[in-house]
């Protein structure tokens, strides 16, 4: 039913938007997790009136904005996207995803542009009191833009509060309340602000770790470190309860990408999680690209069942149960939930034909039906599988989703020692002594963005082929342009945030290497 | 509504605030070990 969509196209335009939403994602986390634990220095230094704690705020705020004007320039680059690249998807649930991006614009560039000017040069110029709810509001505002954005993602992933208008063939929010409390959009909320303080924490013991190594600045490193550990340790058993909570949603809401992150190909009670595996190509059908297998495999018993369904004995559906269907169980096979689709398409275009040709009576009682809640539930919750061709293009690349899964699982988990090291160290007055230790922490700083990107190439290669789940898939969305257009923006948006990560990293190395200034702007 | 939803939103600020009063916890107790200064040897030929 796609037939005219140019498949480069569509391509070239999901490659645009990863490389932006990625690059974009380099800044956000920092900002995130930096903007809190640079409000808890100042929190500190206010209560004690220490003036190291000045000299360390002023330090890490300086990180702070570096990255937060390289992460906004690439934001907003994201935002036009969806209305030069994505425009059928925009016209379709314009009405749903404005909102939450529209709130998103109005805190990230009234709340955090007026806060972050007062942070950055009030210091001395208005009280400390004052001062210090600047600093609270702009780390706040910047976690609140990333709900509003946030909620706007998990809407894709869980459509809810809206209805369907046959009128104007697009889709309308009826429940505000339900769009922002959406179990999907809280989890992902909690999940992604909390993997960006860990990130922020480790950030800020990396490089607190460079100084120990160079023998300068101790105190501060110190103080950042034991900062950085136990805030990171918070943050990363959250980010554990966070992240089982989304699984579950993911497990409720997109069974597919639910298996291909755990490869699971037949469902089965008290399924066993994978902790560890291979992925090689399918020995039984080597000619089904989507179609996996394991080389090797650590799996534990039970584990998966009750991760989805909180019962160690439940069914947990695999691909082929969602292909084939699953009578059993109640699984409906994706070749029927095609027929439904194109049912409830060819209603549609049976209800704007009557409308169109006068026939007023027809046209009423279609619409009528088209919005009975039996055929809302039976036949348009299948929307999207209307213009799907081949079933075998419902499952998402399983060696992306599950190794994505697995380096995020396995590096959060990494995470939890390397905190508590830190700490222990740190507080026993051993981390001078402990160089490896140190060199490690430096080199965990990459590694947490790699957990950080995992987590939403999982999420964004996971739920394909779909920009709304079950409703939109990605190829009806794109916007007809010449693939020409999308390759030159493509490299070019490639050069421009290259050379903005480059300029990012020269400036903030430059200022690490400056180090902590006392006041008065002498080391 | 979904009042599980807002009580997990509303954890939010609360491990905010858990995390600053265990830092400043932390830091109170182990400041004098924070500000130790290293000690350097000299290696005399």
């Amino acid at each position: 039913m796609l037939d005219g969509i140019n498949v480069a196209l569509v391509d070239w335009s999901r490659a645009q938007f990863a490389l932006t939403a990625m690059y974009h994602w380099i800044f956000v986390p920092l900002t995130l997790g930096l903007g809190i634990l640079v409000a808890i220095m100042e929190t500190l230094y206010v209560k004690t009136g220490n003036p190291e704690w000045k000299r360390i705020t002023r330090f890490w705020m300086t990180l702070f904005g570096i990255n937060f004007a390289i992460g906004v320039a690439t934001g907003i680059i994201l935002e036009f996207e969806f209305g030069t690249n994505w425009s059928n998807y925009s016209w379709f649930v314009g009405d749903i995803f404005g909102a939450p991006l529209a709130i998103e614009g109005i805190l990230a560039f009234f709340m955090e542009s007026t806060f972050i000017a007062i942070m950055f040069f009030g210091w001395n110029k208005v009280s400390k009191s004052f001062h210090l709810t600047a600093t609270w509001l702009t780390a706040i505002g910047a976690n609140l833009s990333a709900l509003w954005i946030l909620v706007a993602n998990a809407w894709m992933q869980k459509p809810v509060g809206m209805v369907f208008n046959p009128d104007t063939a697009r889709m309308e929010m009826t429940s505000f309340w339900e769009v922002l409390f959406s179990p999907m959009a809280v989890h992902k909320f909690l999940h992604t602000t909390s993997s960006s303080f860990v990130l922020a924490a480790i950030f800020v013991i990396g490089i607190s770790s460079w100084y120990i190594l160079k023998g300068r600045d101790i105190v501060f490193a110190r103080k950042s470190i034991v900062l950085g550990a136990v805030f990171g340790f918070i943050a990363i058993i959250y980010t554990i309860f966070t992240g089982d909570s989304s699984a579950r949603d993911v497990a409720h809401y997109q069974p597919m990408k639910f298996a291909a992150f755990e490869g699971l190909y037949n469902g089965s009670e008290g399924a066993g999680l994978v902790a560890l595996g291979l992925i090689s190509q399918n020995t039984a059908d080597p000619t089904n690209e989507n179609l996996k297998d394991f080389t090797v495999k650590i799996e534990i018993p039970n584990i998966l069942s009750y991760m989805a369904f909180l019962n160690w004995n439940a069914f947990v559906p695999g691909i082929n149960d969602l292909i084939k269907g699953n009578e059993k169980y109640g699984v409906l096979a994706a070749a029927d939930k095609i027929i439904r689709g194109k049912i409830a398409i060819e209603k549609l275009k049976a209800f704007k034909e009557a409308k169109k040709s006068g026939q007023i009576a027809r046209a009423d009682s279609l619409k009528t039906e088209i919005m009975s809640p039996e055929f809302q539930k039976n036949y348009f919750s299948y929307f999207g599988y209307g213009y799907i061709a081949d079933v075998n293009t419902l499952i998402p690349s399983v060696a992306f989703a599950f190794y994505s899964f697995h380096i995020m699982v396995v590096l959060g988990m990494y995470f939890i020692f390397f905190f508590l090291m830190a700490l222990f160290y740190t507080i026993k007055g051993k981390i001078h002594k402990k160089k490896t230790f140190l060199r490690i922490a430096i080199w965990t700083i990459p590694l947490a963005y790699l957990a950080s990107q995992a987590g939403w190439v999982l999420t964004e290669v996971g739920r394909q082929p779909w920009v709304i789940q079950d409703l939109m898939p990605t190829m009806a969305a794109v916007t007809k342009i010449s693939v020409g257009a999308v390759q030159v923006t493509f490299w070019l948006f490639a050069i421009i945030f290259t050379t903005l990560l480059i300029a990012e990293l020269k400036i903030m190395m430059r200022q690490i290497k400056i180090g902590p200034k006392t006041e008065g702007g002498a080391k | 509504m979904y009042w599980s939803s807002i009580f997990w939103f509303l954890s939010w600020p609360v491990v905010v605030i858990i995390s600053y009063h265990l830092i400043k916890f932390t830091i109170r107790k182990y400041e004098p070990i924070l500000e130790k200064p290293i000690k350097k040897v000299i290696h005399i030929k």
